[in-house]
């Protein structure tokens, strides 16, 4: 009788363990980030691709619901302009202030983005309209500023001398790859990380010189293309420069090729994705500084040449592709960066 | 007890008969069958006739060169296809920032004849290259195509079936290649270290 009992006891115990197993749900893990250019805002649900994939989303009249397979857990800038609440297994995003909503999925990393185009008077930082908004307005804006920012977050502004040149007030430094793309790589070095240094060493070094910079990534975070163009173009920038590295053994300037013989030249001037047109004579000139500064520091020089590249291409500014050699030979220490910082700056402003 | 030395024998009969005929089986009639089948002189040349060179466009030292290779000609324009870009693969994965073992998972052709390339994940994973390493094999890919076949207006490349944004982050895939890898590689100067 007691060896039965014992039995049952321990198949019980069995059974329980499994349905607990059987039932348990896990939590997914969802992240919230926003960019704001002029009226329109977009919102970033960054997960898992199975939990994004089965996300159902809803647009209403008073907001955007995202209802989720499992129970999620959220994490959202504090600076988040619109209220997120989340109930059970759904996130309601309020689009008080908002005049169109529009939602897409997308893949690889698998996330939901929600455009949502605000109303003119919708304040610049977030949030309601406040009463000090309308004598805000009123006043002049305010003088240029040394700032660095990543998707359209801006660092405290900080009093800077004044630009030493006209021509150049903005510049968007963008450093290539990011996230799940390492560029090229090798055992120690990373090609997305040592060109994040890189544009860092050379924000200070320009916001020294009271130039406004704009990085178009302040972390190891994956960043489409689009938006590195958008980065640019929404702030009238003055220079745009990438930086990439290279397998070759010189350092290669590209600037960008615009080649399509079948477009009128008045449509081509104002072509979406020839916007560099009007800007490709500028562009040679910074590279050929550029390059002529490399050559008298490092050896064997630079190269220049031309490609469709679209961050090059589809921007509305000046652009250049700055690539730096990574061989099994050369990588570059502090020292090394460091005088190739003071070159590169040569270059930009003589 | 006889019953026994009686089935004792016939197991032992049963497995000797057994092994002397696998014996056999693998000394006389298996080799016969591994040997390659002897050619007639007549369809070796049927088969070299059957044979059709193609152009494979390979990223080589920073720029396109072209091979001549044979193939097995096709009838249908997607199985030739699918067989000239495998030979482009073959070949330029001994190429640096050119990776290894990319499958081609299917080729299809839309009203509009674009052409889609479903290529396997490696491409995009494996991929190291630079801007220009990226560009030449987006070019030698759609050059090699064009310097083969006609019927076709643009190429598209999807990997594991899906729209990318980008291979390596320096071009967009998401759009057909052609007007992306038309213009030609130009202005290629250097400053020299003095």
């Amino acid at each position: 009788m007691y060896s039965v009992m014992k039995r049952i006891f321990s198949l019980a115990c069995i059974f329980l363990c499994l349905s607990s197993l059987l039932f348990a749900e896990k939590t997914a893990e969802l992240s919230l980030r926003f960019i704001r250019q002029d009226s329109l805002v977009r919102v970033v649900i960054e997960g898992e691709g199975e939990i994004i994939d089965n996300a159902n989303t809803v647009i209403s009249a008073t907001g955007v619901r995202v209802d989720l397979p499992v129970p999620f857990d959220l994490k959202k800038p504090a600076d988040f302009i619109f209220e997120a609440t989340k109930k059970d297994r759904s996130l309601f995003i309020s689009t008080k202030n908002v005049t169109d909503t529009r939602s897409y999925r997308l893949s690889s990393p698998s996330r939901i983005v929600i455009e949502m185009k605000t109303l003119p008077n919708f304040q610049q930082q977030g949030g309601e309209p406040k009463a000090t908004d309308a004598k805000k307005q009123q006043m002049p804006p305010p003088p240029p500023v040394q700032q660095t920012g990543v998707q359209g977050q801006e660092a405290p502004a900080k009093p800077v001398p004044p630009a030493p040149s006209a021509m150049l007030r903005t510049i968007v430094i963008d450093p290539g790859h990011g996230g799940y793309d390492y560029g090229m790589f090798t055992q120690d070095f990373r090609e997305k990380d040592f060109s994040l240094a890189l544009a860092k060493d050379l924000s200070a070094q320009l916001l020294k010189k009271g130039i406004k910079v704009v990085l178009t990534r302040k972390t190891d975070q994956s960043l489409p293309l689009e938006e590195r163009i958008n980065a640019a173009n929404t702030r009238s920038a003055d220079l745009f420069l990438s930086i990439h590295a290279t397998s070759a053994s010189a350092f290669a300037i590209t600037t960008a090729s615009i080649d399509d013989p079948g477009t009128d030249a008045v449509v081509r001037l104002y072509k979406l994705a020839l916007r560099q047109n009007r800007h490709l004579d500028k562009s040679r000139t910074i590279a050929r500084s550029v390059s002529d500064a490399l050559a008298k520091d490092f050896k064997p020089g630079a190269v220049i040449r031309e490609l469709p590249l679209p961050v090059l291409s589809f921007l509305d500014a000046p652009a250049i592709l700055i690539e730096y050699p990574v061989t099994a030979k050369k990588t570059f220490d502090q020292k090394e960066r460091d005088r190739l910082i003071t070159t590169i700056m040569k270059g930009i402003v003589p | 007890m006889k019953n026994r030395a009686l089935w004792i024998l016939l197991v032992i009969f049963f497995f000797v008969a057994g092994a002397a005929g696998s014996y056999f089986l693998m000394k006389y009639v298996m080799p016969a069958a591994n040997q390659p089948a002897i050619v007639a002189p007549e369809q070796q040349a049927a088969e070299a006739h059957d044979l059709i060179a193609v152009r494979i466009l390979l990223p080589r030292d920073k720029k396109l060169e072209m091979q001549e290779r044979k193939l097995k000609r096709r009838i249908k324009s997607i199985a030739f296809a699918e067989a000239v870009i495998e030979q482009f693969f073959k070949e330029a994965a001994n190429e640096y920032a050119i990776p290894q073992n990319v499958k081609v998972l299917g080729i299809y052709r839309d009203p509009n004849q674009v052409l889609y390339i479903d290529l396997s994940d490696e491409l995009r994973s494996n991929f190291q290259g630079d801007a220009l390493d990226e560009y030449l094999l987006l070019k030698g890919m759609y050059e090699t195509l064009v310097s083969n076949m006609q019927d076709f207006q643009d190429l598209k490349v999807l990997v594991e079936g899906k729209e990318i944004e980008t291979l390596g982050g320096h071009f967009f895939l998401k759009y057909p290649l052609k007007n992306i890898v038309l213009p030609e590689l130009k202005n290629e100067s250097a400053s020299a270290h003095e």
